[in-house]
């Protein structure tokens, strides 16, 4: 019985609490939170945009780098095309019109 | 979104509420007040996705119970971690070992009897857990509490029942060993 009693003493025990404010200085030191929270959003910004502006020059520069390339090979002979056209001029290097004897 | 609200004006509206529904879960009153900032940090972070489905009041409520049970989570995985043994017989024998919370908000003559009710709290399932602290330390209603779990009432209902049952058995067994 008396267990009984405490018990439902124990659960009544939150029925009369009252909210606890915010200690002192709580906003002040969550606006300092979020003031650099917002630092670091706008350094990450500007990081990703200078990160971005690099790549996008990088590409630009290969891309440029590639079609030049390309461009100097077409207009270049490989040396082994130049050394076939030397040795061979269009005619047969083995005489076959000669006679029997 | 939030409309014609500043940040500013949402942290002086929530900020005791939050503060307290922290205190409630957590037990400890720094760890409390550092919930309470991430929670507003969440808010602040999260403010544009706010579609105003359900009221500002809630849905930051919603933020401040999952951000406190992180926390308690986090808090168990580190013990669980640092000292083994301490948190598998913490766990095995659901006893009144651990440390007395004195709730600010709680009157004089109730100091020692609701430090008892909060070490009891402290061990019910999660849901059973939140819908209780809700409703007797935040002082909301089970229609509220409905809405910040995001239950029908019948389960808060429930759920209330179900956690003043497991209350008064771990009451009984501390009051039979006392």
């Amino acid at each position: 019985m008396k267990i009984n009693e405490e018990i439902e003493k124990t659960l009544g025990s939150l029925d009369q609490i009252s909210r606890v404010n915010a200690p002192s200085g709580f906003s002040e030191e969550l606006f300092q939170k979020v003031s650099f929270v917002r630092q670091s959003n706008d350094v990450w910004y500007h990081r990703l945009k200078y990160g971005i502006a690099a790549m996008i020059v990088i590409t630009l520069l290969n891309g440029y780098i590639l079609t030049k390339s390309d461009l100097l090979y077409e207009s270049q002979e490989t040396p082994i095309e130049s050394l076939a056209e030397d040795w061979y001029d269009g005619s047969d290097l083995i005489e076959y019109n000669y006679e029997i004897e | 979104m939030i409309p014609d609200q500043t940040f500013e004006d949402i942290v002086y509206e929530f900020q005791d509420r939050v503060y307290n529904t922290c205190l409630g879960f957590l037990k400890n009153e720094e760890d409390a007040r550092d919930a309470a900032q991430n929670v507003f940090i969440r808010v602040y972070r999260n403010m544009e996705k706010f579609k105003g489905e359900s009221s500002l009041g809630t849905w930051i409520y919603r933020i401040a119970v999952n951000t406190s049970l992180e926390e308690i989570r986090k808090s168990k995985r580190k013990k669980r971690i640092t000292n083994p043994m301490e948190i598998d017989s913490t766990l095995e024998n659901q006893n009144f070992q651990t440390g007395y919370f004195y709730h600010p908000g709680v009157e004089l003559e109730n100091k020692e009897r609701s430090a008892i009710l909060f070490q009891a709290i402290d061990q019910l399932p999660e849901l059973q857990k939140v819908a209780f602290t809700l409703h007797k330390v935040e002082g909301l209603t089970y229609e509220e509490v409905s809405k910040v779990m995001e239950k029908s009432l019948s389960s808060i209902e429930s759920l209330m029942h179900r956690a003043k049952l497991n209350l008064r058995s771990k009451l009984k067994e501390y009051y039979e060993d006392k």
